[in-house]
């Protein structure tokens, strides 16, 4: 910095004074809440990995911790329980965020067209982001359940004969990603909508009148135009993906046979059912390094994708 | 926020269908034809609307019905949607040992402490993030934002062994602190990109005026600032009001814990006592849907801007 002054002219010396300051008051404005998030996210994780290579126990007569090197993540991998947590968790996000944007898709361009009633529509849309997880994995519950739930009663009225949801390893896994799409499609509807809203109308006009049908619109008019709300959908959808744990708690406790069982309730368990300490945080830190990984992975597609365009 | 300009967008592009499609419907020749179909595409569109719109919120709707029937009715087969013989005996049952209001208020007191705590601290770092850049603040700004991707189960287990040397295990102001982590990125990171866009020349007028930069923020820069405040505040109280699986790991009994960890305690091992957990639902849940009708327009474009400018 000593160099720029000196070779500068003087006028700017001035607005270096004037940058140095904007710094500071920047690096005073910013450092309370960083310090405070140092304190609750980079300190308890950096804890968790020093426990992590130590054996320890709760107990009050416990031996003292003592370092064990990687056996907590020798023994949390060779687990079966923590392979079938992160296999499941990964095929889950995957199934869900597919399934929400070909879900949503369909209704955003409709919202978009729609004209009359569409704000009325847009409020109902947007109801279930206030709605806690818990609650929704509740009802979601009863719906489904086995004599008296909407679902089964519905699908008797029809002539199908209804299945135990709860019970089949598969249709279990399908209430779980129901529930969270029910929770999470108003959110990704929204984005698409505001994505829809900068596709100008005359673009598609033109391409009317040049013949183009309806679905080749859409693929090289619409979904070009669209690709940074679908990026922002994927970024925020797949972290809250990864952290799905009310509705398995909920609607099936893991079941049937640890079926259902993702990371966030494979973890739970092991810290406050098996009390296993040690095992967890080994299993937090490896979790962690998971989703950091995608999210790294998903940074990184759309920064690309963002210089392309 | 974004709507000014996308409205502006729209408006030459609807005058110009409008333009195309006029003179051409006349030339066919089919103008009542074409009405006519046009009255029954709305109408069917109305119909699918209203009966989607009652099937998504069929979850909703249905905890507030069985919050208002009797046992008999709920587990009734083929199950009904109405109470035949509406009671408020869930409600009275709910109320009747005075947890829930316990609960209520500890999730009331940690919402508002997390939000206030992360308003107080993230106001500043998104002003700072957004009008004051130096060296690090990209980097910062991007580590402030990537612990919103960060699964809150992780932090359960330091939190929980750290939180029993400190006694804040079962306490609600420890709550408040595990809370930090995610409601504090949330409000930076809804109001970075807002501040960012808060004319320069605004902050040049104050501060030729005399006035330092906390002086502007406070007088100048958060009075403008009001709606995008609000939307972020709701958001960061809504997800303290929700969030579950770090009340669960930290709480034990109804003087500390939260709502969300009270109504899933109606799950037993044996049976759903769905009665009592519906009626607590309803009050759980009525608040913010008031919330929600009241600042519709405000939560759907502060939604929809927050989520585009990330």
């Amino acid at each position: 910095m000593a160099t720029t002054t000196a070779l500068a002219p003087r006028r700017r010396s001035g607005s270096n004074i004037a940058l140095r300051r904007n710094r500071l008051t920047g690096i005073a404005l910013t450092a309370p809440a960083m310090i405070a998030i140092a304190i609750t996210v980079l300190f308890p994780l950096l804890w968790t990995v020093s426990l992590s290579f130590q054996s320890f126990d709760l107990a009050v007569d416990a031996p003292p911790a003592s370092f064990v090197g990687f056996d907590n993540y020798a023994r949390v991998l060779a687990s079966p329980g923590f392979l079938k947590a992160l296999v499941q968790t990964l095929g889950y996000v995957i199934a869900t965020l597919v399934l929400e944007l070909v879900v949503a898709m369909p209704i955003a361009l409709l919202l978009n067209r729609a004209t009359r009633g569409s704000r009325v529509l847009r409020l109902i849309i947007a109801i279930p982001i206030m709605i806690a997880p818990i609650v929704a994995s509740l009802a979601f519950k009863f719906l489904f359940s086995n004599g008296y739930g909407f679902v089964n009663a519905a699908l008797s009225f029809v002539g199908i004969d209804p299945p135990s949801w709860f019970a089949s390893v598969w249709l279990a896994r399908g209430t779980v990603l129901v529930t969270n799409m029910w929770l999470a499609l108003p959110f990704v509807i929204l984005v698409l909508l505001a994505g829809l809203s900068n596709v100008p109308g005359e673009l598609n006009e033109a391409a009317k009148t040049d013949g183009a049908n309806a679905w080749q619109r859409f693929t090289h008019i619409t979904l070009p135009l669209l690709k940074p709300a679908i990026l922002i959908v994927l970024v925020i959808r797949i972290a809250d993906a990864f952290r799905v744990f009310d509705s398995v708690y909920v609607l099936t406790g893991g079941g049937p046979a640890n079926s259902t069982d993702v990371m966030s309730s494979y973890l739970y368990r092991l810290m406050f059912s098996s009390t296993d300490f040690s095992g967890s945080s080994a299993a937090t830190v490896l979790f962690v390094i998971v989703v950091g990984v995608c999210a790294g992975a998903i940074f990184f597609l759309l920064r690309d994708r963002t210089h392309k365009a | 926020m974004t709507s000014t300009p996308s409205a502006i967008d729209r408006r030459p592009g609807e005058r110009d269908r409008t333009a195309l499609r006029d003179p051409r419907t006349p030339r066919r020749g089919a103008g009542r034809r074409a009405r006519s179909s046009a009255a029954t595409r709305r109408t069917a569109f109305v119909v699918i609307a209203v009966a989607a719109s009652f099937l998504f919120l069929l979850p909703i709707i249905w905890i507030f019905t069985t919050a208002f029937k009797p046992t008999s009715e709920i587990f009734a087969i083929p199950p009904t949607l109405l109470p035949v013989a509406p009671t408020t005996a869930n409600f009275a049952s709910v109320f009747s040992d005075g947890v829930i209001v316990k609960m209520f208020g500890n999730s009331l007191f940690v919402g508002l402490g997390a939000t206030i705590m992360s308003l107080v601290l993230g106001v500043p770092a998104a002003f700072g993030f957004a009008k004051f850049r130096y060296r690090l603040s990209g980097v910062l700004l991007g580590g402030a934002l990537v612990t919103r991707m960060f699964p809150p189960v992780a932090l359960a287990l330091p939190f929980f062994l750290e939180f029993r040397q400190l006694g804040l295990i079962n306490n609600t102001a420890g709550l408040i602190i595990a809370y930090i982590p995610i409601v504090l990125p949330l409000v930076i990171w809804m109001l970075e990109g807002f501040f960012r866009d808060f004319p320069d020349e605004v902050l040049e007028a104050a501060r030729l005026d005399g006035l330092g930069t906390i002086a502007s923020l406070w007088r100048i820069v958060l009075p403008l600032s009001r709606p995008a405040i609000g939307v972020a505040a709701l958001f960061g109280f809504l997800a303290a009001w929700n969030e579950f699986v770090i009340a669960l790991s930290l709480t034990k009994t109804p003087d500390a814990q939260t709502m969300p960890v009270g109504i899933a305690s109606y799950i037993t091992q044996f049976q759903t006592i769905w009665g009592q957990m519906t009626a607590a639902s309803v009050i759980y849940l009525l608040p913010v849907l008031v919330v929600t009708l009241i600042a519709q327009r405000g939560i759907i474009s502060g939604l929809m801007s927050g989520a585009t400018k990330g």
